[in-house]
């Protein structure tokens, strides 16, 4: 690289110097050269690279109407057409990060590095982790100087085309990818040194810390049983016997969809149990209803203490299902159900 | 507590005229050993060979691997109870150790479906279920190990379970017969490990979760899982000293969770810091497979409660994936936390589905601090070999390169919950 680097730099109204919260309705605006903190990432650069425009939004244009902020990025981005983007840093404001993960959104399509920096808990973490580089903050905007040299840094390594290592060892926000690799002392080494270092009040890193696990919102109770058309979902293998679905006894992909139309009970002349994490002998010998309690729902819809049962119920083996299978097996059952107004489900879990 | 333990350093292992071990090499009397072992008639056949570090071996189908010891003072035998050998307290006294080498039982795993077990095998899967000796691929400790390999192949007519005990029962009397050949001679080294805590050292514990068989086989005396002691029966948390670990209390297989790294990894590692950098206070071992979550619950709570009463500050947590028994350890963790003890968790990952998938099968708040032993994959590559050992028919593919184990669904190439690989994984 001979020449210094373009590098167009993201703040939100207030760091632009537009104004306070009642100015975040401000649509994007661009200005030539850098603006309030672009100044010390300027000083940062130092001659490695030009700050040729700063890019301003408002934290609530730019959350509320993300389509049309981004088109007047990706516009200001083609006008300068710089070498590298820097966003914030927003620390653990949610919008203004939300504002600077737009920005290198855009950038990243448009093939353009862009690095911002923030609190790992940013909501625009959690939204966007991977395709976020981005330097982690604390909440104390008083640490300005000390992200942005971080910043320029980690962005200096990107515009140059460097590839980037482990987050912990480059500084960044990590993406939620893990990767294997060889430590220098074994585990148990590893876990001793890290108890005797919390015991001890010395600092130490866990080496599984990202978890975004989802969160799902339990859907409201219901208001009034006798109305209501209960579905059945298992994951503890009940198929038709033979189980026409193939569905394996681990690491299922998909469910299978049966009717139990006219039926009150399971029998183990027509049904089985293929699950295989335990034992299925009584089920299979004697008694399919303890994995799909048939009769006991049927009673309840007899007495009218429900409405119905769904006529079709979903089955799959819940042992070693990877996360992505699960979750989208989980949502065709949904859909359907919802399709067909049923009101609340039952889940045995396997 | 106090144990000696004299360790034979082995360095090679040959079949020979007579079984003895002399300047860090076992002679081994083949055609005796195998005698011995056919001595059962259970046993419909028995073969012995020898995979040394550096050579072109794979081998498959590994059952358990276990350090050759002895008792030659204290109470009991090395390896008690199990399969009848006397239960009396061991952990004290003098137990002569072959370092450097293990017996690795190599034999056929039975039909699960014979207890309601359906398969979860799946075609074009990886599994990484082999250790090789040699190239980019011997990555394992084993790899660095002269193994005695007994391939047994027990009567056909045996269940899963009894075919175990078959097994298990070669694997110890191979043991004993070699762990006799130190008798009479010069250790390589005498370690002493005296278990009195040292005043002002941080006191820390092991919780290691071990599985129960019972609800799998509905057999209480079943073999197929780590006995302490012998018994394997889904019982409330054990309590050991670390020294009757090395002396073998909790032995056996669960799959491919094997003996030899509890013995010879992170108890034999944490006995040689204790007193210098903390006391090892104890080993706990916490039998998972509860059926409600209260009784999982009070498990976890009863081995903490242990913990708490020998005074650790720290506990190291290790599980037996996955699964609900994971859950079951994860529940130890909290457990531990809530009662004031800094806990460590070591695990194997599960995979990350492309960054899409949370690397814990489940969490709570106070799992805070986790080493990581990867996520079961191994980098490879595994060239192919000369030689493979294993028990029956041995596939032609197997001597080619192997596909190196994704970790996905499950899979693992090492089984490593105790840490005892340098195989880790970090954030990208």
């Amino acid at each position: 690289m001979s020449d210094r680097l373009r590098v167009v730099h993201y703040l939100n109204q207030f760091f632009g110097g537009i104004g306070g919260e009642d100015k975040a309705e401000t649509p994007v605006l661009v200005k030539d050269g850098p603006v309030g903190p672009g100044r010390a990432l300027q000083a940062a650069l130092k001659d490695r690279g030009t700050v040729v425009a700063t890019i301003i939004c408002g934290d609530d244009f730019v959350a509320e109407r993300e389509a049309e902020a981004g088109q007047a990025i990706r516009e200001a981005l083609e006008r300068y057409s710089p070498d590298l983007v820097l966003a914030g840093p927003a620390f653990d404001s949610g919008r203004y990060g939300l504002g600077c993960a737009l920005v290198c959104r855009v950038a990243k399509s448009m093939k353009i590095p862009a690095v911002t920096a923030m609190h790992p808990d940013n909501a625009a973490v959690i939204t966007h982790r991977q395709e976020l580089l981005a330097v982690p903050t604390g909440t104390d905007a008083t640490q300005m100087q000390a992200i942005i040299g971080k910043m320029v840094a980690l962005g200096l390594k990107v515009a140059s085309g460097q590839e980037l290592g482990p987050a912990l060892q480059e500084g960044y926000v990590p993406h939620g990818i893990r990767r294997l690799v060889f430590a220098d002392k074994p585990g148990y080494e590893r876990a001793l040194d890290m108890v005797l270092a919390r015991i001890q009040g010395r600092p130490w890193v866990s080496e599984v810390q990202v978890q975004q696990y989802d969160t799902v919102p339990p859907a409201p109770p219901v208001e009034d049983l006798s109305r209501a058309v209960i579905g059945i979902v298992v994951s503890t293998g009940i198929v038709p016997r033979g189980n026409p679905d193939a569905i394996p006894g681990a690491r299922a992909l998909h469910a299978g969809r049966y009717s139990i139309e006219g039926i009150n009970e399971l029998s183990v002349q027509d049904w089985e149990c293929v699950h295989g994490g335990f034992n299925t002998r009584i089920l299979n010998t004697r008694n399919p209803n303890y994995a799909l309690p048939l009769p006991a729902l049927r009673q309840l819809e007899a007495e009218g203490v429900i409405r119905a049962i769904y006529p079709y119920f979903y089955s799959t083996v819940g042992n070693q299902t990877a996360v992505g299978p699960a979750r989208e097996i989980g949502q065709r059952i949904a859909r359907e159900f919802k399709e067909a107004g049923v009101t609340a489900a039952i889940q045995v879990s396997g | 507590m106090r144990l000696e333990l004299a360790n034979y350093q082995t360095h090679d292992v040959r079949f020979g005229r007579a079984t003895r071990w002399r300047d860090g090499v076992l002679e081994l009397n083949k055609s005796e050993l195998l005698e011995l072992i056919r001595q059962d008639p259970l046993v419909a056949s028995a073969d012995v060979q020898i995979a040394r570090p550096g050579e072109s071996v794979r081998i498959i189908t590994v059952r358990d691997v276990i350090e050759p010891r002895m008792k030659v003072q204290g109470d009991g035998m090395a390896y008690p109870g199990i399969l009848g050998r006397p239960v009396a307290t061991v952990g004290q006294g003098r137990t002569n150790r072959l370092g450097g080498m293990t017996v690795m039982t190599c034999a056929l795993s039975g039909d699960s479906r014979r207890y309601g077990l359906h398969s979860s095998y799946r075609p074009g899967t990886a599994y990484g279920d082999f250790i090789d000796m040699s190239g980019p691929g011997a990555i394992s400790p084993f790899a660095g190990l002269c193994n005695v390999c007994l391939v047994i192949e027990p009567a056909r007519h045996l269940e899963p379970d009894p075919a175990n005990r078959v097994v298990q029962q070669a694997m110890l009397a191979a043991q004993d017969y070699i762990a006799r050949a130190t008798l009479e001679e010069q250790p390589t080294e005498v370690e002493v490990f005296d278990m009195t805590p040292k005043p002002g050292l941080p006191g820390l514990v092991h919780i290691h979760s071990i599985v129960s068989p019972e609800a799998i086989t509905l057999n209480p005396d079943s073999t197929m899982g780590t006995a302490v002691y012998g018994i394997t029966r889904l019982t409330q948390p054990w309590l050991l000293h670390p020294t009757e670990v090395l002396d073998g209390a909790a032995c056996g297989n669960f799959g491919r969770w094997w003996t030899w790294p509890l013995t010879n990894t992170i108890t034999l590692h944490m006995c040689r810091r204790h007193g210098k950098d903390f006391n090892f206070l104890g080993s706990i071992m916490v039998r998972t497979m509860w059926e409600e979550q209260r009784q999982k619950e009070l498990m976890a709570n009863r081995a903490a409660l242990m913990a708490a009463t020998l005074g650790a500050d720290g506990a190291i947590v290790t599980p037996t994936l996955r699964g609900q028994r994971f859950l079951d350890t994860i529940l130890v963790v909290q457990a531990c936390e809530r009662a004031g003890i800094k806990t460590v968790l070591i695990t194997e990952e599960e995979d990350d589905e492309d960054g899409t998938a949370p690397p814990l099968l489940v969490t709570a708040p106070e799992v805070v601090a986790v080493v990581s032993t990867g996520d079961g994959s191994a980098p490879g590559p595994f060239p192919p070999v000369e030689t493979v050992i294993g028990a029956g028919e041995i596939r032609r593919d197997w001597y080619d390169e192997q596909e190196p184990p994704h970790g996905r669904y499950g899979t693992s190439h090492l089984n490593d919950v105790l840490g005892f690989t340098r195989l880790t994984c970090v954030d990208y």
